[in-house]
């Protein structure tokens, strides 16, 4: 009985031990990973669809595992820089528009010339902002994802209510913007025509602010990197329009306390009845209010004296440089996301099951990929991609290229100046002499900048 | 009785005094690398210019303490640190006594209010930022909203209260004390209910009022709470960040900027690390002045 016993005990053993070697010896078949840090945790559409194409590339790929890595975008900056300099940073992450020159600038990023060349395609298949923010000293860092620019999103209901007609969006200028935007204000009732986050924060405000700064003639710096432009004449415009529309009762004072989320609760609400916001901004609210819908659309960015502007953004996939092993590793990974048109298409052509209706509309960064299918179901939306994403992101301009700034840096000095002019009445000329300061002192401290010696 | 030998005697002494710290071994280990060696590291750091990402670091000497630490950023940060902790203390303080003296009475409900009493405490900072910030929000926030229902503002907007540079500090005082008064009642709490109840009957054999009573019977007890209160309270309020960040992030222009807003911004926005350690380093030397009075305030009264 005892040694029948003892047996059974060895032959549980054996099994047990089997399984471990087992399991053990199949997580050693997947040898190489590439860790993938991104900020879509909390996106309910997208996410869900990286995740597939992950899977889907692991099983193209069984040698390679995947570890995607979500930190929120406001704490995304800040760990991604102490991660790197620890050493512990990601291989590849997703990235803002004004990124990759900084970590180009650190040294810790790889080129992507050698490994793009071999994939049959151009670079003027990407929308053409995305390109330019990979773009540094001449050759291409990161591998543009998502595109971005910006539209004018408009409360319907609100433009009814004040009995007036959507304006001639291909035409119209930011005077016009703001005699529209003022007679939709009506602030006893808490109704304000336009508002924009002016407060401290990761770029928001300096986001908002580049079209028109843009479209007056005025610029970060000049050319060659010598100077600010922020108190040449057309900015110090901007920054006057800029205060007029609080002034004038057209935004409310609070936006000096406003992140870009106030905005958005604010429309969302039905207090606010043009914002400025990425498309999007719309696709969310019609996600998760199906009602709203109905009643907001895209209408195209105003022009200003000078020209038109809008804001170029969206995301690339950085990959971090760790040797060239795991470099050829990391760069199928940014290959598959962003070079494969099945891939890409995901983004776009997404339809509503009960009607067959175009619901989600994401950005792809490969144009040949926004193929314009479906049926439109809201009013303006169709415009987007033909006419607005493909045509006018050409307008859309990526931030200044200075290393260490990004992010903080480059919002501080605007968000500043413009809380100058809001709190403490300065004029347009202090607040823009003051915002050329903050930026002249950057670029004195700046590590590297286009053109540095 | 043998007695032990010189040698013996040592063996034994040197057992007897290395045992107890053997026990404290690790709790030792752990204070020293999760606070000795991060503020002497920090403390070294606040010498060098080291910028996050880059290699190597340049010995600069006190230019940090010179250029960051006298910085007119540095100097309104302190002082509304000093602002933000002082407020907290004076009406922490008088709000937290005035707690524990209603807890202490003995009606119907009372423990329901004593367990009421506490929520503010348990709350996290960034619950409780979350919150007050949606309340106080000059454009949509519940506060205004109710004011204006009420008819006692002609717009909705009218008072912005965490965007006007005369409120925003105020406020999140007031946010502060209403977070932190827990903590004060139950001290001052525990203290009362260990006086005994025959002094306040004394007292008013011998025709003292309630002020009276309060004044020679009470506070006599109360002051050495008032120490740990307002001193260990006053300390922790001056280094918190968390409430701060989540309702203004020091805004607007840095009129709720406190040093540890400051700080962050130094080190994780501009990403100084040398600075951040040297502002860092002022912080811990404050801080040490409410530990040093602290300490002679409590032995004092022992000796």
């Amino acid at each position: 009985m005892r040694s029948i016993k003892a047996k059974k005990e060895l032959i549980v053993a054996f099994i047990l031990m089997l399984s471990l070697v087992l399991a053990l010896g199949g997580s050693a078949i997947a040898q190489n990973k590439i860790v993938y840090w991104h900020n879509e945790g909390g996106n309910v559409v997208l996410f869900p669809q990286m995740k597939e194409q992950i899977a889907d590339f692991e099983a193209k790929n069984p040698d390679i595992k995947v570890e995607m890595v979500h930190i929120g975008w406001e704490i995304f900056r800040t760990k991604l820089r102490l991660a790197v300099d620890a050493g512990a940073g990601p291989d590849m992450a997703e990235v803002g528009y004004d990124t990759p020159v900084v970590y180009v600038g650190l040294g810790k990023a790889f080129c992507v010339d050698d490994y793009f060349v071999k994939t049959g395609l151009k670079w003027t298949d990407f929308a053409g902002q995305l390109v330019d923010s990979a773009t540094i000293g001449g050759k291409h860092w990161a591998m543009p994802w998502r595109g971005d620019t910006r539209a004018m999103w408009l409360r319907t209901d609100l433009v009814q209510q004040a009995g007036l007609s959507l304006p001639e969006d291909d035409t119209w200028t930011w005077e016009d913007f703001k005699a529209f935007a003022k007679k939709l204000s009506n602030p006893v009732k808490g109704i304000y025509g336009y508002g924009f986050p002016a407060a401290l924060n990761d770029q928001d405000t300096f986001c908002w602010f580049q079209p028109i700064l843009k479209a007056y003639g005025g610029d970060f710096y000049d050319a060659a990197y010598t100077k600010s432009l922020l108190n040449n004449e057309g900015a110090v415009k901007a920054f006057e329009f800029y205060a007029s529309l609080v002034n004038e009762g057209i935004a409310p004072k609070d936006v000096v306390n406003w992140q870009r989320s106030d905005m958005e609760n604010m429309f969302y609400a039905g207090r606010l009845a043009i914002m400025q916001d990425h498309f999007g901004a719309g696709t969310a609210m019609r996600t998760k209010n199906a009602a709203l819908g109905t009643k907001i659309t895209a209408i195209k960015v105003p022009r200003g004296p000078v020209k038109k502007a809008t804001f170029g953004a969206g995301v690339l996939h950085l990959g971090f440089d760790k040797g060239k092993a795991q470099n050829d590793i990391t760069w199928k990974l940014m290959e598959y996301m962003s070079c494969n048109f099945d891939v890409q298409k995901q983004y776009y052509n997404e339809k509503d099951p009960a009607t067959g209706l175009l619901t989600v509309h994401r950005e792809p960064a490969l144009r040949k990929a926004a193929v314009m299918e479906g049926d439109w179901p809201y009013p303006g939306d169709n415009i987007w991609y033909e006419k607005v994403f493909m045509t006018e992101s050409k307008y859309g301009e990526a931030p200044p290229k200075i290393v260490p700034r990004e992010g903080f840096g480059v919002n501080e000095p605007i968000a500043m100046a413009l809380q100058k002019m809001l709190i403490e009445n300065w004029s347009a000329k202090q607040a823009a002499d003051f915002a050329a300061a903050g930026y002249n002192k950057q670029l004195a401290e700046a590590i590297w900048y286009p053109g540095k010696k | 009785m043998k007695k032990m030998t010189r040698v013996a005697q040592r063996g034994n002494w040197r057992k007897e005094s290395i045992v107890p710290y053997l026990y404290i071994l690790p709790s030792l280990v752990v204070v020293i690398s999760v606070l000795i060696l991060p503020i002497l590291y920090g403390s070294y750091l606040s010498f060098f210019d080291p910028i996050l990402g880059i290699k190597g670091m340049k010995f600069i000497g006190l230019l940090n303490y010179k250029k960051f630490v006298t910085s007119p950023e540095f100097l309104n940060s302190l002082k509304h640190s000093l602002q933000w902790a002082g407020g907290a203390i004076l009406g922490g303080s008088i709000m937290s006594l005035m707690a524990a003296m209603l807890m202490n009475e003995r009606y119907r409900g009372r423990n329901f209010l004593r367990g009421v009493i506490l929520i503010p405490w348990v709350i996290s900072a960034v619950t409780v930022g979350l919150v007050w910030g949606w309340i106080f929000s000059g454009s949509y926030g519940l506060l205004n909203n109710i004011l204006w229902r009420l008819g006692m503002v002609k717009n909705i907007d009218d008072i912005l209260w965490l965007s006007n540079p005369k409120l925003v500090l105020l406020i999140c005082t007031a946010i502060a004390v209403w977070r932190g008064f827990p903590f004060g009642a139950i001290v001052w709490l525990a203290t009362l209910e260990s006086i005994p109840d025959q002094l306040y009957e004394a007292a008013q054999i011998d025709g003292a009022n309630r002020f009276n009573r309060f004044r020679y019977v009470t506070w006599p007890e109360l002051k050495p709470a008032f120490v740990l209160v307002n001193i260990v309270g006053g300390a922790a309020v001056f280094n918190s960040f968390d409430l701060i960040w989540v309702l203004t992030k020091g805004g607007p222009l840095r009129y709720s900027e406190i040093l540890a807003t400051h700080l962050y911004k130094v080190a994780f926005w501009d990403f100084r690390i040398g600075a951040a350690a040297a502002i860092s380093v002022i912080m811990f030397l404050i801080t040490l002045i409410f530990a040093v009075v602290f300490l002679y305030l409590t032995h004092r009264k022992e000796a």
